[in-house]
């Protein structure tokens, strides 16, 4: 019933749903962007950003600003709005929260799985990890001499441990090849998900399980693509499909059989939602990739997502949207810094 | 010694091919390496940007690719070239293994990621060339400084000598034939003076009476020691 929402949601989530919309009004605007591509150096993006909801950020940077001292203070500065949020949030939403890090945890997992494969310090690892992933085992991979080892002892505690148990059915851990457990795991974190939004109901199931399913055809339509011409083969490959997404068990099945990008072309038609995406992927590097498009179409769903109230889904859309323009930002700065600036309009517009 | 300078001449003559041979092959390199540079800026600015596409799409996969590193995959070997005598190394890259990052960017960004692999291998193939380029360049300038001090440590210092040498061994001989002549003819002289002195004595005492010809067996008439007429 939609009037539960509204009658229960501002109680606990309230403030916290107030404070993520006024943080999402302070996101780029198109004449921001349109500011930031006229720039000629990194100083001018600096001053430029000055005017926006970023403020000084970069005000105690030594010389000289490079992009990538640009990257790590706007992921900072979202890792503290997310902790921030993380931290003042009750049932249900720590969960969602939850359930949110768990995609840059499996990230961190698997960068010090293979660091712990090959001998190497973990303390570097550390560093490299992304932030929003962090887990309080992290310090204790290095005890663990295999990966298996490092399953029963570290991970158990995580909330991976029910998606390494997906994985660990048919191989042993150390077999696996790095990046088809990473996909893997991520299948199984996007199922899981999907299931506590639809079971949560109301306007948050409303919201998000169609972001999610979209999420998950978009993996289901990259890893294909990507995978052509390499050793995976199609039951590998269909082993790593998402399958809460609407492409279901028969589209699933003949993506796996596609051979090349004509076929898979295909295949979307038979589902009107993705059949305009897959036609506006133009030829090699002149149109957009299938990759810009379907970020453009992530971008759409997202913003949407704030025209609903009370429901768990804008924070969600927040820290994607916020993502993207990192991206962005990152881009138009390293087209500035390299002087190359025929792609600089490449970016994906927000708002 | 014309034996020693004919030699001296041929060493020089062969020197002197032998450095326009490696002059000629220097200023090749030297051709080569300047569009390599220019090449290799162009392709680098182009494998940069490539780089920051990919990671505008897959996100920062740096991390996975660090650790993943085993053996590599393009390995050079090292051959040999002849110049006119010069050795120079000339490296040729080739591959070896499967590509361990075959599935990197699996999820996202895997078309960027096999684009930015081949701007890379392009470049890494423009460095060995490169390399191999620049070793030929700095062994030949080595190789034709050694030549050309060579020919002109013959062409001024050997030839001359020897030509010096030569000089003055037939003035030398020329001189002491100019002597022994000199000699003779003053020997001669000499004795002609002396048989002129010695007639003239002769004479004058022949007149003074003192010296009478010895008889003259056969001019005489009248033979006194003949008894019986």
């Amino acid at each position: 019933m939609l009037g539960s929402a509204e009658l229960s949601f501002n109680v606990d989530h309230g403030y916290l749903e107030g404070l993520v919309r006024g943080c999402k009004a302070g996101l780029l605007t198109q004449q921001d962007y349109l500011n930031l591509v006229q720039c000629e150096t990194l100083e001018d993006l600096k001053v430029h950003l000055q005017t926006t909801d970023y403020g000084n950020f970069l005000a105690d940077q030594t010389n000289p600003l490079t992009v990538s001292k640009i990257d790590m203070e706007m992921r900072k500065k979202l890792c503290g709005e997310f902790e921030y949020f993380r931290n003042h949030s009750l049932e249900p939403l720590s969960t969602f929260f939850t359930y949110m890090t768990c995609g840059y945890m499996i990230d961190n997992v698997v960068l010090l799985l293979s660091g712990a494969l090959q001998k190497k310090s973990v303390r570097d690892l550390l560093g490299r990890c992304h932030p929003l992933g962090r887990f309080s085992e992290m310090e204790a991979v290095n005890i663990a001499e295999t990966p298996s080892d490092l399953f029963h002892a570290v991970l158990v505690e995580t909330p991976l441990a029910p998606f390494f148990q997906d994985c660990m059915s048919e191989n042993t851990l150390d077999e696996l090849n790095i990046e088809v457990l990473r996909n893997k795991l991520y299948k199984s974190y996007l199922e899981a998900f999907h299931n506590f939004c639809k079971d949560h109901g109301d306007v948050t199931a409303e919201v998000m399980c169609p972001i999610l399913e979209f999420e998950a055809d978009r993996r289901a339509f990259i890893i294909t693509l990507n995978s052509f011409g390499t050793e995976l083969s199609r039951d590998a490959r269909e082993a790593l499909y998402p399958t809460c997404g609407r492409l279901g068990p028969e589209g699933l099945r003949l993506l796996a059989q596609a051979e090349d990008f004509e076929q898979m072309k295909r295949v979307a038609d038979h589902y009107e939602v993705y059949k305009p995406l897959l036609e506006a992927v133009g030829d090699g590097s002149a149109g957009k990739s299938l990759e810009d498009v379907f970020y453009e179409q992530e971008v759409k769903m997202n913003v949407l997502a704030f025209s609903r109230q009370f429901h768990c889904g804008v924070f969600y859309a927040y820290t994607k949207l916020r993502e993207q323009e990192m991206r962005n930002v990152v881009w138009i700065a390293e087209c500035i810094s390299q002087r190359h600036r025929t792609k600089i309009n490449s970016y994906i517009p927000i708002l | 010694m014309k034996a020693r300078l004919k030699g001296a001449q041929t060493g020089r003559n062969l020197l002197k091919k032998k450095s326009d041979a490696l002059t000629l092959r220097f200023r090749q390199i030297l051709k080569k390496i300047i569009e390599t540079k220019m090449l290799m800026g162009e392709v680098m600015r182009e494998a940069a940007f490539s780089l920051a596409e990919a990671k505008f799409t897959a996100g920062d996969f740096s991390t996975t690719v660090i650790q993943n590193v085993n053996k590599a995959q393009v390995k050079i070997r090292a051959k040999k070239d002849n110049v006119a005598g010069v050795t120079l190394p000339i490296f040729e890259h080739y591959h070896e293994g499967t590509d361990s990052y075959e599935l990197t960017g699996l999820a996202r960004g895997g078309e960027q990621l096999a684009k930015l692999k081949r701007n890379y291998a392009k470049a890494v193939e423009l460095l060995v060339e490169l390399a191999s380029l620049q070793t030929s360049f700095v062994t030949l300038d080595e190789a034709i400084k050694i030549t050309n001090r060579r020919v002109n440590a013959i062409e001024h210092v050997i030839i001359p000598r020897i030509e010096r040498t030569l000089a003055y061994i037939i003035a030398e001989l020329d001189e002491r034939e100019r002597e022994e002549f000199y000699r003779l003819k003053k020997i001669q002289e000499k004795k002609k003076i002396l048989k002129e002195k010695t007639e003239r004595e002769l004479e004058k005492r022949k007149i003074a009476g003192e010296v009478t010809e010895p008889a003259n067996l056969l001019a005489e008439e009248k033979d006194e020691d003949l008894l019986f007429e």
